[in-house]
Order: structure tokens, then C-alpha cells, then sequence
């Protein structure tokens, strides 16, 4: 309970609400602007959190974080594009109330869900995470392997219908996380007599690149400004039915995104699905549901928005990075000397505290920082990509070069930006490079000091009850993409079936 | 599994590109050598595997081309990464100030930006304010180039 008031102190000084506020509004943009995102948002904003206080950087983080995944759904109420495949069902439901001419009130609902949803969410982090964080203290080298392989395992969940590339990519991005010295000897290892290779390749300009730059060449893709027309902004109200006729939805919805985003890379589209379909089948107004339901346009941004904090719940205990934007958030902790596990609720409890109260205080922002945010939205969203691409180069490349001071880093962002870029093209991953890199020399260490453990026979490790679980979660990973395949082919079944 | 058009192209790129790694192995110590071994191992198992799948997609038919871009496109965007390149290789030498500003007009103008005013206040503006936050607030020093001593 200390830390926790510690936690509140910490993030009420007028800084750092400054920093969130600034955060969040940061990730509504990115969120907003269709062909950005909230992993991009984040990946921009890692080099701005280099120089702030470990505490100040992470909440800035997770405003941009939280901001951009509720940012989505403005222009799938707007434009009628879904920012995100999260924001389908409030595209759906929201156009057809933006038609109707109270895109206003789309708005407000889906910024006082998001906020709820996340907000719960977030108390499900704070007081989820420490629990999870004391099996974190029974985990040796054998079950770190596990752990690692697990999170990697996560490459072939976030590699759907391209299991075999996404392995590849991680095997490749794998051997590049072995340069430099090597952690049983300290020698240096495929450095090519490269100086700036000895501590290895730089991940957060690696990072950047591969997030920011693909998306800047793709708008290269098309000819000319393409400005889309925007709905107005109406009067933005809610109504105190609206909340209290639908609490259990609001409450399952949550319930269903915190439980999604536990699972790493289930991710908030699966959770924003199931919670909307969840809504219409206990519906009494059945018949709404595509036609502007304000029970749809609940459950989903409810339930994407509940998946912030449940993402960040094995990722502060366990490490597992479930999540493009939570690996990058792992890379931020990296940089800021905080190594996720028991010790980081022991050691660095003033920090760790601090970012999940700080956490719950962001999802509150968002509804105050969105509200007024819908009311310009029509502005932001007509940014010319001549302008968005430029601001997007000079960004990146500034950000990479202020994490060490190097052009080298500036180089391996654009080199990186360049490979992404061929990999999108080609239906190859880019998410599996984040966790292979992250994960890499974690796994090696594990590795080496395992053997040294069991010098005979390495398979003793299976002996370990810890082990034996993480080893069950890894193989159920590799079974995820077909559990995926079957829900979403029911879900997709349930709603054709719904809709006639 | 998806397969496309360049697939096999890819593939031989990370083969060679494994095979760098593979010609550094010797220069390694023994003890480091095993775990980068098994991994590049696993790798040239994965582009096996790839190469399989796109054969077994290129004879049913059914290899995805995906949004093919006209070689002016292609052009366009090669042209773009030349610039960013030079770009980034040049702003040690000749500064961040001047060289961002220069990029930022060349890609206002090349993105077909049409208002003027925007293409020469936007750069300069946000020049001026990143430095001003990196230097200041984030205590970062950009590459001064030819203005060392000026600022």
C-alpha cells in the first residue's frame, strides 16, 4: 500500500502529468492518422524518454501507448476507416451513428469506454503484476530458456498464415542479437572489426526504423495528396443510461480485454471482436447492432483498451513482450537500467509503482485528453502525407541519433527502415525482429548457465515444475495460430449469420 | 502460407547473408560458437522451409503478386531513400540545422506539397524546435557541422 501512495505522489507532481498529457495526446495523433499507430507512436517516442527520469520516461510512454490504441478508433467514427482491425466494430457501429449526424456522440462514448476500459485494466496491472512477479522469484536459468523460447513462441502468434517466415525472421533476427561480446567469454563475436558493433546492434534505432520507415515509403506507394472527407465533429454528450443500462457489458467487455491481452499477441482485435460479439448475443436490441448500437461501440473500445494493461502484465513480471508496442516498451525499460522480474518490484518498487499508478491515472486523461481531442480531429486527420512522411524522417532520425550520439545507430535505423520496408512488402513479419532482438541474449545466457547446471544431462531441467509450466505455454503458442483460425472463423461465422 | 513473387530472391539474400556469418564462425572462441551455430542452422532450416512452401504455391498457382508499382513508383521511392541516405550521411559533416532544412524543403516539394508557405516555414520551424528540445530539454547535442562555433 506504501508503494502504491509512493506511486500516487510520484505521478501527481505537475510534471509529469505534463509528460502524460503530452503523451497521450502525442498517441491520439499517431493513433488517428490512418496508416500510423500506436507501435509506431511509441517506437518514435523511446529516444524523447532517453533524458527523462526513469519514472517520467515510462509514463510518457504509456500515454503514448494507451493514447494511440484509443486514437484508432477516431477515424473509423470519422472517416469510417478503422484505424486498427480493433476498430472494426466501432467503424461499424460509429459510421452508421456518424450518418445519422451524431458522429458527436459516437465519439463520446467511445472515449468514455476506452477510458473505462482501460482504467480497469490498469487496476488489474497494479495489483495482478506484483502476484505474478513473486513466480518471477522461483525462476532460474532452465526456466528463463523456457521463458524466452515462450515469448519467441509469440513470433508464430503474431506470424498468422506466415508461421514459417516469422520463424525465419526470428532465427535471423536471433543471430543478430549475437554480435558483439559474447556472454560466456566476453569476446567480441561477428563484430567484422567494427568499433560500434563490440557492444552490439542498436535496438531502439533498430526499432524505429523498422516501425516508422516502412510506413513512410508506403505513402510514397501513391500518387498525390489523398484527402479524404471528414465528418464533422457534432455535439459531443453522454447520457447517464447509457452507462448504467449497459454496466455488465462495460464490466464482461473489460473483463474479456484484460483476459485477452494477458495471452501474449492475442492481441486487442480478437478482444474487441469477441467482446462485441459477447454484447449483441446478450442483446435485447439485437437488431441495432450494425446500425448504430451504442451496446457495439461499448464493448469494443472497452475491451481494445482493456488490453493496454493486461499486455503490460506479463511483460513487467515475466518479461514477455506479448505485443509490438510492449516489446518496444521493454526495449524504453532496457535503456533506462530496469530489467523486468521480482527485482523490478523489490529494487526499483519507487519506479515500478510510479508506472502503474501512472497507468490508471493516463486512462482518466484520455477521457478529458480525447474529449477535447474529438473536437479538432477534423484538422489533424486532413495532414497532406507530404507532411506527415517528412516530419516522420527527420524525427526518426534525429531520435536515433540522441539514444547514443551515434550516426552509426542513424545508420542502422535506415538500413533497418529499408529491410522493413522489403519485409512488409513481402508478407514478412517485422515484429518477430523486436522480440528476437530483445530476447536473444537473455536466451543464451539461460542457455549457458543451464548447462553448467546440469552438466550430464541437460533434460533434468524438465524436472522443474516451473519449467514444466513455461514449457506447456510454449508448446500451446504453437497451437495458437490454429485455436486463432477456429474463434475467428466461429466469430466470423456467428456475425454473417447475425447479420442475415 | 502465403507465398510471393520474390520469395526465393529473399531467400538467397539471408542464405548469403547467413553465410557471412557462417565465414566468421572460425574467428570465434569454440565456446561462444555453438549457440550462433545452432541458430544459423535453424535459419537455413527456415529458408528450406520457405523455398518449399513457395514452390509447392508456385505450382498450385497460387503465388500472391500483391500491388505491383509502376517502375516510376518504384523510381520515385528509390529516388526518396537516395535523398534520405544523403541525408543522413551528410548531417555530421554539414550540420543538423542546415541539412534538415534542406531535406525538409526537397520532401515537402517532392511529396507534391502545394503550399508554399509551408515548405519553407514548416522545415525551419521544426528544425529550430527539435534542436531547441534535444539541446535544451534533452540535454543532446546535434551535429553542429559548418556552424561549429556559431551555435
Amino acid at each position: 500500500m506504501a508503494n502504491i501512495i509512493a506511486g500516487f505522489v510520484n505521478v501527481l507532481t505537475p510534471v509529469n502529468l505534463l509528460i502524460m498529457l503530452g503523451g497521450i495526446l502525442a498517441g491520439i495523433i499517431f493513433g488517428a492518422l490512418p496508416g500510423f499507430s500506436a507501435t509506431m507512436g511509441v517506437a518514435v517516442f523511446v529516444p524523447f524518454s532517453y533524458a527523462l527520469e526513469p519514472e517520467a520516461a515510462l509514463l510518457l510512454l504509456s500515454g503514448v501507448y494507451c493514447g494511440g490504441v484509443y486514437g484508432g478508433s477516431i477515424p473509423a467514427i470519422l472517416l469510417g476507416i478503422p484505424g486498427t482491425p480493433a476498430s472494426a466494430p466501432t467503424a461499424l457501429e460509429g459510421r452508421s451513428l456518424t450518418n445519422r449526424g451524431e458522429s458527436g456522440r459516437a465519439l463520446a462514448l467511445c472515449t468514455a469506454a476506452s477510458s473505462f476500459g482501460g482504467f480497469m485494466s490498469s487496476l488489474a496491472l497494479l495489483f495482478l503484476a506484483p502476484v505474478l512477479a513473486i513466480i518471477a522469484l522461483r525462476v532460474g536459468p532452465p526456466e528463463q530458456i523456457m521463458i524466452a523460447v515462450f515469448g519467441l513462441s509469440v513470433v508464430c502468434m503474431l506470424s498468422e498464415g506466415n508461421m514459417v517466415k516469422g520463424l525465419l525472421v526470428g532465427f535471423v533476427s536471433l543471430l543478430l542479437a549475437t554480435i558483439g561480446q559474447d556472454p560466456q567469454v566476453g569476446f567480441p563475436r561477428f563484430t567484422f572489426g567494427n568499433l560500434n558493433l563490440y557492444a552490439g546492434v542498436s535496438l531502439v534505432p533498430i526499432l524505429i526504423g523498422l516501425f516508422s520507415m516502412p510506413e513512410v515509403f508506403k505513402m510514397l506507394e501513391t500518387e498525390g495528396e489523398s484527402f479524404v472527407e471528414v465528418a464533422s465533429t457534432g455535439k459531443m454528450y453522454l447520457k447517464v443510461t447509457d452507462f448504467t443500462k449497459n454496466k455488465v457489458n462495460l464490466i464482461r467487455s473489460t473483463l474479456i480485454g484484460i483476459g485477452v491481452g494477458i495471452i501474449p499477441a492475442a492481441g486487442p482485435d480478437i478482444a474487441s471482436f469477441l467482446a462485441y460479439n459477447e454484447a449483441r448475443k446478450s442483446s435485447q436490441k439485437k437488431e441495432e447492432f450494425g446500425n448504430g448500437s451504442i451496446e457495439g461501440i461499448l464493448a469494443s473500445e472497452s475491451a481494445n483498451n482493456a488490453v493496454t494493461g493486461g499486455s503490460l502484465i506479463p511483460l513487467l513480471s515475466l518479461g514477455i513482450p506479448g505485443s509490438a508496442p510492449a516489446a518496444i516498451f521493454l526495449g524504453a525499460m532496457y535503456i533506462h537500467g530496469l530489467q523486468p522480474g521480482a527485482q523490478l518490484f523489490t529494487r526499483n518498487a519507487h519506479i515500478v509503482y510510479t508506472l502503474l499508478v501512472g497507468f490508471a491515472i493516463v486512462n482518466v486523461l484520455i477521457f478529458f485528453g480525447g474529449w477535447i481531442f474529438c473536437k479538432f480531429a477534423k484538422y489533424v486527420l486532413v495532414i497532406p502525407k507530404s507532411i506527415l512522411a517528412t516530419m516522420i524522417v527527420i524525427l526518426a532520425s534525429v531520435g536515433s541519433f540522441a539514444i547514443n550520439k551515434s550516426m552509426f545507430d542513424v545508420m542502422q535505423m535506415y538500413i533497418a527502415g529499408i529491410v522493413g520496408y522489403i519485409m512488409v512488402k513481402n508478407d514478412y513479419p517485422v515484429s518477430p525482429v523486436a522480440l528476437a532482438l530483445l530476447l536473444g541474449s537473455m536466451l543464451e545466457t539461460a542457455i549457458s548457465q543451464t548447462v553448467v547446471m546440469y552438466p550430464d544431462n541437460i533434460f533434468i531441467m524438465f524436472t522443474r515444475p516451473y519449467t514444466l509450466v513455461f514449457t506447456a505455454l510454449v508448446l500451446i503458442s504453437f497451437a495458437w495460430p490454429l485455436i486463432s483460425k477456429k474463434i475467428k472463423e466461429k466469430l466470423a461465422a456467428k456475425r454473417s449469420a447475425g447479420n442475415s | 502460407m502465403k507465398s510471393r513473387k520474390w520469395d526465393p530472391l529473399i531467400c538467397l539474400a539471408l542464405a548469403a547473408f547467413l553465410l557471412i556469418f557462417v565465414s566468421q564462425l572460425g574467428k570465434t572462441k569454440p565456446l561462444a560458437r555453438v549457440y550462433p551455430t545452432v541458430i544459423i542452422i535453424c535459419g537455413y532450416l527456415m529458408i528450406g522451409l520457405t523455398l518449399i512452401q513457395w514452390f509447392i504455391n508456385w505450382k498450385k498457382g497460387s503465388i500472391t503478386v500483391g500491388e505491383a508499382l509502376s517502375k516510376n513508383r518504384t523510381l520515385y521511392i528509390i529516388v526518396y531513400a537516395a535523398v534520405m541516405l544523403v541525408y543522413l550521411l551528410l548531417i555530421e559533416k554539414i550540420g543538423y540545422i542546415p541539412m534538415t532544412i534542406a531535406f525538409g524543403i526537397f520532401s515537402l516539394i517532392y511529396l507534391k506539397c502545394k503550399n508554399k508557405i509551408v515548405i519553407i516555414v514548416l522545415p525551419i520551424v521544426t528544425t529550430f524546435v527539435m534542436y531547441l528540445i534535444f539541446t535544451h530539454f534533452l540535454f543532446v547535442t546535434l551535429p553542429p557541422g559548418l556552424l561549429r562555433g556559431i551555435l
